[in-house]
C-alpha cells in the first residue's frame, strides 16, 4: 500500500509564445492601476482584444493550482499445493485510486480576458477528476524438471480482469463566485478488460529453449461479437555456446541464436469507451436551440462502429546474443519485421453512410523494420582501473502501406499535425508508401543565392497555378537511427560516467519561426508585436505556414549526464554490528549540452512540431551517498 | 509423464478458473455512466427525446456540436470553429465572389476567392460533410419515428400528432440539405432512411435524380407542415418548403438543363397570397432582435449568445466582418468579437449609387481603402455594416462575444426578386408589371421613397443579378446567383482578385461546381469525381 499526495502549481503555455511575440520596446507596467497595472494594447478607451496579452499578466493574475491524492495497493497470494508441490497458484489483487482537484483564478480586470462589454471578466474555475483503476490476476504455475530426457517444463494458464473508472467535472463562475458560466454534471466513464492466457515453456539439455504463449483478450469498447481476440506466440532459442562441438572455442563465452514470432493486440483508442454502441448525447445549455423562444436542450444520436476489432501487430524477430573474451565484448544484433494490419484509424467515412464524418474504423496497414545493434566492451579491466564502454544503434523504418478502403489514386492521405498560426493549419499527413505523419508541404523556390523567394512555391503538378495539390511529403519526424554511447570509468576511488544519446534523420518543422517570423506581422490591427530573428533570414513578410522552408533537419547529439566521483572507504564503524560506512562525493551534469544543427530551442520535439516549446532544463547536481 | 496427473492439474486449473469466471467482477457489456450519455434502447423512454432530437436536426445549421461554443464537435479533421454550417455555406457562397474576400492566413482560405481550390480543401470537405451530417441525421430521425417503432413505444394522443408534424419538418431540413448537396457538388451520393447506418456504400446519383427527389418529398410534405407563419418560430412551415421550391425551380435549367421558372412563379405566389410583407426597415432584417422580424423572414437560422454559442453562424459573419480598429465597433456591432478578415470587393461598391440616398449601401469605409493591393490586409477593401448584435433600440445581444441576431435563409424581398427573374426568363403565371411592383417595394424601403423606383424597360437580367447583389449581399446567395447568370467562371464577369490576380481574370469552368472531396474519394470508391478536378 501506499499514499501519495502531490501539490502543483501550473502556467499557462501560451505565455511562452506571448513572451516571444509581446513588444519588447514597452515597459510591462502602465502608469495607473486599470489591468492591474499592466500594459495593455488599446482600442480607443477599451483594451484592443486581439492583441498580444501581456505576459508578465498572464503569469501573475492568473494561478492555476491543484492537489493529487493517490492511494496505490496490492495484494499478492502465493500458494503451492502440498500434493503437488511443482503446481503453485497465484492471486494477485491491486487498485490504484487517484483523486485531483484544482482551480483556476482569474483575477478581475485582467488585459488577457479582458472583453469591452463586460470588463469585469475574471474567472474561478474549479475542477475535479478521479481515477479508479483495479487488477485481479489469476494464474496456476506448473514447473517440471523431467531429469530422465533433461527437460524443464513450465506450464501455465490464468485470467485477469482489469477495470478503469474515470470521472471529470468543472464548473465555472466569476470572480466572486457570484455568477455561474457553466456548470454541468460530472463526466464519468469506464471500461474493463479480461484475459485469458497460457504458456509452455520447455527446455532441452539447456540448450533448446522454446517457448508457446496463447491469449484471448476481450474488450468492453467493442461489440460481443468482435471484442475477442487471439493472440499467439513462439519463440525459440538456441544456446550455441553449450553445443558439445563449441567447448574447444574458449575465446566466446556466450551465443545464442533467437527466433520469435508473436501477434499483439491493441484497444487503446483515444475515441471514448464505447464507440461501438449506439447511444446519442445531450447537448450542453451553451448549444441549445430555440423554438417560439423556448430552447430546447438537443439530442444527438453518435456516430457508431459495430464493427471494431482488435488491431494487430505481427512481429517477426532474429536475434544473436554474443560475448567473447569471458564477456569482456558482448552484446546482441537483433532483426525484426512488424506488420500492423487493420489499424484502429481515426478516418473519413463514406459520406451518407453515418452518424459523424471521421470514425474509428479498423482500415490500414503499417509495415515498420529495423536491425538493433549493441555491443558493450570492457578494454581495461584490472583492480586500479576499470573501463566499460557500451555502444547501441538502431535503424528502424515505418511506412503505411494501406489507409483507406478505396483505391484512388489521387487520394493524398489524412491530415495531422496542427500547427500554430492560423486556424486549422496542419502541416503533416498518413500517406500510403511514407511514414506516418510526414510533413506535408509546399515546395519553397529559392533564388540564385539560396535566398527564399517570398511565397513563391514550386508547381510541382504543372497547371500554372499553386494549389493544395502542389503540396507534396517532404521528409518525417522519426529518426533513421538512434544511438547511444555511454561510458564507465573507474580508477582507484574515482569514478567518471557520461551517457549521450544521438537521432539522426528526424525533421522537425519550426513552428516558432513560421508563426513568429515574417515582417507584416509587427503592425497588425493597432498594436506592434514582437518578430523572431528568422524573419530577417527569411524576408518574408506575409506568413509562409505551409513552406518546406520551415523544417528542418534535427539530427542531433544530446550529453544526458556526465558525472564524476569519489569514494570515501571505512570512514569508520557503524552501530552493533560494525558495518563500514562509505561515502561517495559526486557532481553531475544532465542534459550537459546538445550538438545540433537545429536552431529552434530543442531539436528533440515529440511530434516532430517546434511551437511554444517550454525550455528542457540543464540540470547541476553536487552530492553526497553515506552507505553503512 | 503421467497423463492422469495432466489430466488433474488442468482439470483443477480449469475448475479454479471456472469459479473466477462465475464471480467476476466486471462485465465486457458496459453502458454509458454520464447523465448525458444514453443509449439508443433507452433514450425515447422519454417522451421529451423526440423534439430534442428534432431540435438537433436545426441545430445542426446552428451549433457546431454538443458543447456550446466547442468542445464536442459534430464533425472533425477541421478546426470546430470553421466547421459550422452556415459559416462553411457562408465561405463557399461569399467569399468566392464579388462580395466578400478574407485576409486571414488559414489554410487554403483564401483560394476560394482565387477560385483555386482542390479535392483536398479542408474548409470544402467540411461543408460536404456538414451537408452529409444533416441527411443521416434526419434519416435517424425517420427511422426512429416510424409507426411500428411508436406502436412499440406505445407513444400516442398529442404527441404521436406533433411528431407526424416533426417528421415531415425533418424531411423539410433533409431536403433543404439535399439541395445545397447538388447546388455545391453536383451528382452526390444519395441515402434515405432505407440506408441503415453502417451499411453499405451508397450510390451516387445524378444531380437531376436528387433534383427529382427533392421536388417529390416537398410536394409530399406539404400538407403535414404548419400553416404560414402558424409553427413556432424557428420552425419550418409550409412557405418554407414554398420557399425551396421555387428556388429549386428557378435554378433548375442550372440543375437539370430544364427550365421551370413557371412553377418558380407558382410557388413564389403561394408564399405572397399567404400575407408576408416587407419589413419597413431593411436594417432591422440583420439585427439582434431580428426574430420580430416575421412579417418577412419566411425562414431563419435560430442563434442566441447565451443559449445556442459557436465560433460560426452569424458570432462568425459579424466578428470576422468588423475589426477592433474600428471606431466605436463594440458598441456599434453590439460586441467584443472582431476578427478582422471578411471585407468586400469595389465590384459590390460601385453597384449603388454612392451618394448615402439607397440605404443598403452600408460599408465602413474610415481607413479603409476601396482597393486591395495586398488581400492579407483587412483595411484594404470596404467593410461592411449589415449584421449587427445589437437590437432596435441600440442595446447589445444578451452575449458580449457569441451573437443574438438570426440568419434569414429564406426571406420575402429575395422571393420578389426571384419572382422577377422568373417572368424574365419567360415563365407563365406572372406579369412584368407585377414584378415591377415588386422590385419597387424593395426599392422604396431602400431608398425611404420613389426615387430609387424602376419602370419597365428597366427591368432586365443585368438589372436583377446586381440588384440581388444589393438587397441580398453576405446572405449567402451570391455564388448561386452569379452561376446561373454565368457570371461565375471564365470570362463574362471579373471583379478584384477573382483568378488570383488585383484586376481580375477568367478562371475554368469546372469551378462552377465543388469537387468531391478526396476524404470521401478515399472512403467509397464507387464514387466520380466532377470533371475537371
Amino acid at each position: 500500500m501506499k499514499g501519495v499526495q502531490n501539490d502543483n502549481r501550473f502556467v499557462d503555455w501560451g505565455v511562452i509564445g506571448n513572451a516571444i511575440t509581446f513588444d519588447p520596446t514597452q515597459s510591462p507596467y502602465r502608469d495607473d492601476d486599470r489591468f492591474n497595472g499592466y500594459f495593455t494594447w488599446m482600442s480607443g478607451e477599451n483594451a484592443n482584444t486581439v492583441a498580444v496579452p501581456n505576459p508578465l499578466s498572464q503569469l501573475y493574475d492568473r494561478s492555476d493550482e491543484s492537489t493529487a491524492k493517490r492511494a496505490i495497493g496490492n495484494l499478492q497470494l502465493d500458494y503451492k499445493f502440498h500434493f503437488l508441490p511443482e503446481l503453485r497458484a497465484n492471486l494477485n489483487l491491486g487498485f490504484d485510486y487517484s483523486d485531483s482537484e484544482g482551480t483556476v483564478i482569474v483575477e478581475d480586470e485582467t488585459n488577457f480576458s479582458y472583453t469591452a462589454l463586460d470588463r469585469s471578466s475574471g474567472q474561478y474555475n474549479e475542477y475535479s477528476q478521479q481515477k479508479k483503476n483495479e487488477l485481479i490476476d489469476f494464474y496456476l504455475n506448473y514447473v517440471k524438471e523431467i531429469d530422465a530426457i533433461n527437460s524443464r517444463l513450465d506450464l501455465m494458464a490464468g485470467f485477469s480482469e482489469q477495470h478503469f473508472y474515470r470521472e471529470d467535472w468543472n464548473r465555472e463562475t466569476s470572480y466572486d463566485r457570484t455568477e455561474v458560466y457553466s456548470d454541468e454534471p460530472a463526466y464519468e466513464t469506464e471500461n474493463n478488460l479480461r484475459s485469458f492466457f497460457g504458456r509452455l515453456n520447455y527446455s532441452l539439455l539447456d540448450r533448446y529453449l522454446l517457448t508457446f504463449t496463447l491469449r484471448q483478450d476481450g474488450t468492453s469498447r467493442f461489440h460481443e461479437d468482435t471484442r475477442w481476440g487471439t493472440f499467439p506466440s513462439a519463440a525459440f532459442a538456441w544456446r550455441i555456446v553449450n553445443e558439445p562441438f563449441m567447448s574447444g572455442s574458449e575465446n566466446i563465452s556466450d551465443l545464442k541464436l533467437r527466433l520469435g514470432y508473436g501477434i499483439t493486440g491493441q484497444q487503446n483508442i483515444n475515441q471514448g469507451n464505447y464507440p461501438y454502441l449506439p447511444r446519442y448525447t445531450y447537448s450542453s445549455s451553451t448549444a441549445r436551440y430555440g423554438f417560439g423562444g423556448e430552447f430546447y436542450t438537443t439530442l444527438r444520436p453518435e456516430g457508431y462502429n459495430k464493427d471494431l476489432k482488435w488491431e494487430e501487430t505481427t512481429t517477426y524477430n532474429l536475434g544473436l546474443d554474443y560475448g567473447f573474451f569471458n564477456n569482456r565484448l558482448s552484446g546482441s544484433i537483433d532483426a525484426y519485421y512488424r506488420e500492423t494490419k487493420d489499424l484502429l484509424n481515426f478516418i473519413p467515412v463514406a459520406a451518407g453512410t453515418n452518424l459523424t464524418n471521421q470514425l474509428l474504423t479498423n482500415v490500414g496497414n503499417l509495415e515498420n523494420r529495423g536491425i538493433e545493434f549493441s555491443i558493450t566492451g570492457r578494454p581495461v579491466s584490472t583492480s586500479d582501473v576499470s573501463w566499460e564502454l557500451g555502444f547501441n544503434a538502431t535503424y528502424s523504418e515505418t511506412e503505411v502501406t494501406k489507409l483507406s478502403l478505396g483505391y484512388d489514386p489521387n487520394y493524398v492521405g489524412v491530415f495531422t499535425g496542427g500547427i500554430s498560426g492560423g486556424t486549422g493549419n496542419t502541416i503533416q499527413i498518413h500517406s500510403v508508401g511514407y511514414a506516418p505523419n510526414t510533413f506535408y508541404a509546399y515546395e519553397q523556390v529559392y533564388d540564385q543565392e539560396g535566398n527564399p523567394i517570398d511565397g513563391l512555391y514550386a508547381d510541382r503538378n504543372g497547371d500554372g497555378q499553386i494549389t493544395g495539390d502542389d503540396r507534396y511529403q517532404y521528409k518525417k519526424p522519426a529518426p533513421d537511427w538512434y544511438m547511444g554511447l555511454n561510458s564507465k570509468l573507474k580508477y582507484k576511488n574515482f569514478d567518471f560516467s557520461f551517457s549521450a544519446r544521438a537521432n539522426i534523420g528526424n525533421y522537425v518543422y519550426n513552428n516558432v519561426y513560421s508563426s513568429y517570423g515574417f515582417t507584416s506581422n509587427i503592425w497588425v490591427n493597432n498594436f506592434l508585436s514582437n518578430v523572431v530573428d528568422n524573419a530577417l533570414e527569411s524576408n518574408f513578410t506575409d506568413a509562409r505556414y505551409l513552406s518546406d522552408y520551415y523544417v528542418k533537419n534535427a539530427s542531433f547529439l544530446r550529453m544526458d549526464n556526465i558525472s564524476l566521483g569519489y569514494t570515501f572507504d571505512s570512514l569508520g564503524s557503524f552501530g552493533l554490528t560494525g558495518s563500514d560506512i562509505s561515502a561517495r562525493v559526486y557532481g553531475t551534469v544532465q542534459n550537459a549540452f546538445v550538438i545540433t544543427n537545429y536552431e529552434g530551442l530543442d531539436p528533440e520535439v515529440d511530434d516532430g512540431i517546434d511551437s511554444n516549446v517550454y525550455p528542457r532544463p540543464r540540470v547541476f547536481m553536487v552530492g553526497v551517498n553515506v552507505n553503512f | 509423464m503421467n497423463t492422469k496427473i495432466f489430466k488433474g492439474i488442468f482439470g483443477s486449473m480449469l475448475g479454479l478458473m471456472l469459479t473466477f469466471i462465475a464471480t467476476s467482477c466486471y462485465e465486457l457489456d458496459t453502458e454509458p455512466l454520464a447523465e448525458t450519455e444514453v443509449t439508443s434502447a433507452s433514450v425515447f423512454e422519454d417522451p421529451a427525446a423526440y423534439k430534442q432530437f428534432l431540435a438537433k436536426l436545426y441545430a445542426g445549421l446552428a451549433v457546431s456540436g454538443q458543447d456550446g461554443p466547442a468542445g464536442e464537435p459534430d464533425i472533425s479533421g477541421i478546426d470546430e470553429g470553421f466547421s459550422q454550417f452556415l459559416r462553411g455555406y457562408w465561405m463557399a457562397q461569399e467569399l468566392l465572389t464579388d462580395e466578400a474576400i478574407v485576409s486571414w492566413n488559414d489554410q487554403t482560405i483564401k483560394n476560394f476567392h482565387y477560385q483555386q481550390w482542390t479535392s483536398t480543401d479542408v474548409f470544402i470537405t467540411a461543408l460536404y460533410y456538414r451537408v452529409f451530417y444533416q441527411i443521416p441525421l434526419a434519416n435517424e430521425f425517420l427511422r426512429e419515428t416510424t409507426d411500428a417503432k411508436l406502436d412499440a413505444r406505445g407513444v400516442e394522443g398529442s404527441l404521436r400528432e406533433d411528431i407526424q408534424m416533426f417528421r415531415a419538418e425533418a424531411r423539410f431540413l433533409r431536403a433543404l440539405s439535399y439541395w445545397h448537396g447538388i447546388d455545391l457538388f453536383g451528382d452526390i451520393p444519395f441515402v434515405t432512411e432505407e440506408n441503415e447506418v453502417g451499411s453499405g456504400l451508397p450510390e451516387q446519383k445524378s444531380r437531376e435524380f436528387v433534383f427529382n427527389f427533392i421536388e417529390e418529398e416537398l410536394l409530399a410534405i406539404e400538407s403535414q407542415l404548419a400553416e404560414p407563419g402558424e409553427n413556432e418560430y424557428g420552425r419550418a412551415d409550409k412557405a418554407a418548403a414554398w420557399a425551396l421550391l421555387a428556388k429549386l425551380y428557378l435554378n433548375a435549367e442550372v440543375y437539370t438543363g430544364d427550365a421551370r421558372y413557371t412553377d418558380c412563379i407558382t410557388y413564389c405566389n403561394k408564399i405572397f397570397d399567404a400575407g408576408y410583407s416587407l419589413s419597413d426597415n431593411y436594417q432591422h432584417l440583420f439585427l439582434a432582435d431580428n426574430h420580430t422580424q416575421t412579417n418577412e423572414i419566411i425562414f431563419p437560422i435560430v442563434f442566441d449568445g447565451n443559449n445556442t454559442q459557436s465560433y460560426g453562424g452569424t458570432t462568425y459573419i459579424i466578428a470576422a466582418g468588423t475589426s477592433s480598429a474600428w471606431t466605436n465597433v463594440d458598441e456599434v456591432f453590439g460586441t467584443g468579437s472582431h476578427w478582422a478578415g471578411n471585407r468586400t470587393t469595389k465590384a459590390l461598391v460601385e453597384k449603388f449609387p454612392g451618394d448615402g440616398s439607397d440605404a443598403r449601401e452600408m460599408f465602413y469605409t474610415d481607413g479603409h481603402d476601396l482597393e486591395i493591393d495586398d488581400v492579407a490586409d483587412f483595411t484594404q477593401g470596404y467593410g461592411i455594416m449589415k449584421f449587427k448584435n445589437v437590437t432596435q433600440a441600440g442595446t447589445p445581444g444578451s452575449d458580449e462575444t457569441f451573437m443574438d441576431t438570426d440568419f434569414p435563409v429564406f426571406r420575402l424581398a429575395d422571393i420578389y426578386l426571384m419572382y422577377a427573374e422568373a417572368v424574365l426568363r419567360g415563365g407563365d403565371g406572372g406579369s412584368v408589371g407585377q414584378a415591377v411592383d415588386y422590385i419597387n417595394l424593395i426599392r422604396e424601403r431602400a431608398y425611404g421613397d420613389q426615387s430609387g423606383n424602376i419602370g419597365q424597360t428597366d427591368l432586365t437580367l443585368d438589372f436583377i443579378i446586381d440588384e440581388r447583389a444589393r438587397e441580398l449581399y453576405w446572405e449567402g446567395h451570391r455564388r448561386t446567383d452569379l452561376i446561373r447568370f454565368d457570371r461565375f467562371s471564365q470570362s463574362d464577369y471579373v471583379w478584384p482578385w477573382k483568378g488570383g490576380v488585383k484586376e481580375g481574370r477568367s478562371t475554368n469552368p469546372k469551378y462552377d461546381l465543388y469537387p468531391i472531396p478526396a476524404d470521401d474519394l478515399g472512403a467509397n470508391p464507387t464514387l466520380v469525381q466532377n470533371p475537371g478536378y
